[in-house]
């Protein structure tokens, strides 16, 4: 008799990691509810007939009633809340999602040239990430959004502009220690560029610190958007965003909380969501984590 | 007055540097704590143009009148006066040793050096206009424009030590209304000529004549007075030190007046005016004031020079909702620009304050798409407004109504007060959130101030309406002026160049312990009539 050894099916180290991460509940669960939030934010506001900019004014702060037209309620100037909250969260959910990959590229690339090349450039353009650190960020923030005019791209612009440094750090220790690394000497024999090295080998062997930073660069970006409008630096109104509804929420907080606690639940369910997403991802990507 | 006069760097450079060599502030009991809103714009008595800082100026000094705290004349530094057969000339007559906070002696000249000082250019005060369109002095419009600097030309004089006379090109029934200290402060020359205008500031030089004295300025936190010995009624002033605080957030103020640590606050968080009502009936103060709110369009833009955009703009404003159901602040909706304080001035209205706001907004949104304006053009305006939590949602509310009714695409922008203003002369806006705090409670406080029109910010050149003003200005009798100012008024409103929204009310909590605050229409309630229980 003889006896079949069935190999293993063959699983690629991503596969293998994405595997693991599934295995986390809480970090599945945290995918699902999310998802589920972008959907509603992005598709729910078409349900109803009116937009979070208009004005019911027969109905102003109508209460909670999820079977009216206003499921629930209007603020104090008759405009649907769900409607606002959920518009507020697509701009809240766009800028942090697409704050952190510009910033995560940005922050890649240069911090994939700079441990890649080394020695004098390497220090000019750690000297300057240095720099850029030292500067308070508020007051950077608010310069930022001062000097681009105000409005959503100078918002974006300035939260970018202060968050990609980190990033920049952290692959720059990894690209240093690669830069060593016999394939890339391999690479370098070949007769690869460097462009070529560095978009090729460089940063691809990066992409697991990058997608664990990444994934806490986005709630980090969300918070920073929700701050500065509640600053009344962001989002202006009449256009929502968490921040600025939250902010209109504290004002009303003594005599109508509902105003608060939507969005304040709305972006603390999503940040949570956020944080164990990112967790998970950390424990799957972990080596020495078998 | 207007919200706040321009900023001054110099003076807050100063400033800080009084505030530098100021001793610390001995908080004992029996001190007044009042809230002023946003930080006194200037404390130089001839160029301060923000009513709340007027407060501090009619503690600091006393005008030729005063006003008692239901804001009826009464003698101040003048203890009588008389006027002319034909309503021309006032004779003022000072009282007996009068003497500023140093000793000196005050005499009447030292007025008249006043209001020159107010009116000579170099000064930069916005203040002038009381002397050659409120009332009509002689000479003082030359003055003003710098086409003669020779004192000698104004129709005020100071024939003798306690003799003020001033001859007016007009009759001016009003003209006492304007005699107290915001407008006719006296000069001290000889500390000015010392320490030109940082003295006013400066609480180691200050010289005043009003019942208290400047004894510390501490820029964005607060204003300390004292009383002062050498005025002619110090025995009958009660409360012996004043203390006006910085109060910018007016949640905040709240929390402090609820610890006690402000007795007289400047306003009320709307949002929070029932509960308050329900919770300390007695310390909640609300009562009409002469401030008026208007929205006022740039002319310079060129979609809004066509007047039937400006008209639908006005008409589709929901005023009564506005105050009922989004502001609640206790305002009251206005379709006029100076009625409704003078009970015997019976002027005109917008011509659609009789319909009802469904027809109007029918109107509206023809005039709009007859002016081209519609789904596919919305027409997008910004509106300019202070950061105080009732301006801001009357902003919002108006710019959804706009949105609502016409399309327009209205954003908010809100300034601190002092670039509020500054935006308001650089014309940085499309509908500035106007307003404008009268002096007293008539119609000609608030025509006097369009006069003459070409002034800056408005951009609005009408000599039609100048003309009809100087036809008011020559009637003595009070009723006729005010059939002639009523037809001035008309000329304004039918130009649309401001929709008139709201007459505001004033909005205090006072503290149990203070005695005497009475309900005042233009806002005059000095310390010296109040007392410290």
């Amino acid at each position: 008799m003889t006896v079949e050894i069935v190999p293993p099916r063959p699983v690629s180290t991503l596969g293998l990691q994405f595997r693991r991460f599934r295995r986390n509940r809480l970090a599945m669960a945290s995918v699902y509810v999310l998802t589920l939030i972008v959907l509603a934010c992005f598709f729910g506001p078409m349900f109803f007939p009116f937009t979070g900019q208009d004005a019911d004014f027969g109905n102003i702060s109508a209460p909670i009633d999820l079977f009216s037209i206003h499921p629930f309620g209007t603020d104090d100037f008759g405009r649907d809340l769900l409607v606002r909250v959920l518009e507020g969260g697509q701009v809240s959910l766009t800028i942090g999602f697409l704050g952190a990959l510009v910033a995560g590229v940005i922050g890649v690339l240069y911090g994939a040239v700079a441990g890649y090349v080394g020695g004098r450039l390497d220090g000019l353009m750690m000297r300057l990430v240095e720099i850029l650190y030292g500067f308070p960020y508020v007051i950077l923030v608010i310069l930022l959004s001062l000097l681009l005019g105000g409005g959503n791209v100078a918002l974006f612009a300035a939260i970018v502009f202060t968050l990609w440094l980190t990033p920049a750090v952290i692959v720059r220790a990894q690209a240093q220690s690669l830069a060593r690394k016999e394939f890339i000497e391999a690479a370098r024999a070949g007769g690869m560029t460097h462009r070529q090295i560095v978009v090729e080998h460089i940063v691809p062997n990066c992409v697991s610190v990058v997608i664990v930073y990444g994934s806490l660069l986005v709630p980090e970006v969300i918070l920073s958007e929700s701050f500065l409008s509640f600053l009344g630096i962001g989002i202006k109104e009449p256009q929502a965003s968490w921040g600025n509804l939250i902010q209109a929420g504290t004002a009303a907080m003594d005599t109508d909380l509902r105003l608060l606690l939507l969005p304040g639940t709305m972006l603390a369910i999503v940040l949570f969501c956020l944080n164990f997403i990112a967790d998970g991802l950390r424990d799957a990507f972990d080596p020495n984590d078998r | 007055m207007k919200g706040t006069g321009l900023s001054n760097w110099l003076a807050s450079a100063a400033m800080a540097l009084a505030l530098a060599v100021a001793s610390p502030a001995l908080a004992t009991d029996g001190v007044l704590d009042r809230g002023i809103g946003s930080e006194w714009s200037s404390l130089d008595p001839h160029v301060n143009f923000d009513a709340a800082a007027g407060w501090i100026q009619s503690d600091a000094y006393e005008g030729l009148v005063n006003f008692d705290g239901e804001g009826k004349v009464i003698p101040g530094a003048a203890e009588s006066w008389e006027v002319s057969e034909d309503g021309k000339t006032y004779t003022f007559r000072l009282r007996e040793g009068l003497k500023w906070s140093n000793g000196d002696p005050l005499v009447a000249q030292q007025f008249v050096d006043g209001i020159l000082r107010t009116l000579n250019p170099e000064t930069a005060s916005e203040k002038g206009y009381y002397f050659y369109s409120v009332i009509q002095i002689k000479g003082a419009e030359a003055l003003a424009n710098g086409e003669t600097t020779d004192p000698a030309t104004l129709g005020v004089t100071a024939p003798d030590d306690r003799t003020v006379v001033v001859e007016m090109e007009t009759p001016a029934p009003h003209i006492l209304d304007i005699m107290g200290s915001f407008q006719v402060a006296p000069l001290h020359g000889p500390s000015y000529a010392e320490a030109g205008s940082a003295v006013f500031i400066d609480p180691a030089k200050v010289v005043g004549n009003g019942a208290y004295v400047i004894k510390e300025v501490v820029p964005q936190s607060h204003v300390l007075l004292e009383a002062n010995p050498n005025y002619w009624d110090a025995a009958n002033v009660s409360i012996k030190q004043v203390k006006y605080h910085v109060t910018e957030d007016v949640v905040t103020e709240l929390k402090r007046f609820q610890a006690g640590e402000i007795d007289i606050t400047y306003d009320i968080p709307v949002n929070q005016i029932d509960q308050l009502k329900a919770d300390m009936p007695d310390e909640v103060i609300i009562g009409p004031s002469t401030e008026v709110t208007y929205y006022t369009f740039n002319l310079t833009k060129p979609e809004l020079q066509n007047i039937d955009v400006r008209r639908a703009l006005s008409l589709a404003i929901d005023r009564e909702l506005l105050q009922e159901k989004i502001v609640k602040g206790g305002a009251i909706p206005s379709y006029s620009y100076a009625g409704g304080f003078d009970p015997t001035y019976q002027g005109p209205t917008i011509p659609e304050a009789s319909m009802t706001q469904a027809d109007r907004n029918a109107k509206a949104q023809e005039l709009m798409a007859a002016a081209g304006f519609g789904p596919d053009n919305p027409l997008k305006l910004n509106i300019v407004t202070t950061v105080a939590e009732d301006r801001i949602r009357l902003a919002q509310g108006i710019s959804l109504m706009w949105k609502q009714t016409l399309g327009v695409e209205a954003s908010v922008e809100s300034l601190e007060r002092k670039a509020w203003l500054d935006s308001f002369y650089a014309g940085t806006w499309d509908v500035f959130a106007d307003n404008l705090v009268g002096d007293f409670a008539g119609a000609e406080t608030f025509l006097a101030y369009m006069r003459p029109s070409a002034d800056a910010g408005y951009n609005w050149d009408k000599p039609e309406f100048d003309a009809q003003m100087d036809v008011a200005a020559s009637k003595a009798d009070r009723a006729e002026r005010n059939v002639e100012l009523a037809k001035a008024e008309q000329i304004l409103l039918d130009d649309v160049l401001f929709a008139p929204i709201a007459i505001e009310p004033f909005r205090r909590l006072v503290s149990k312990k203070v005695k005497g605050y009475a309900v005042s229409v233009a806002g005059y309630n000095n310390s010296q009539f109040l007392s410290l229980e």
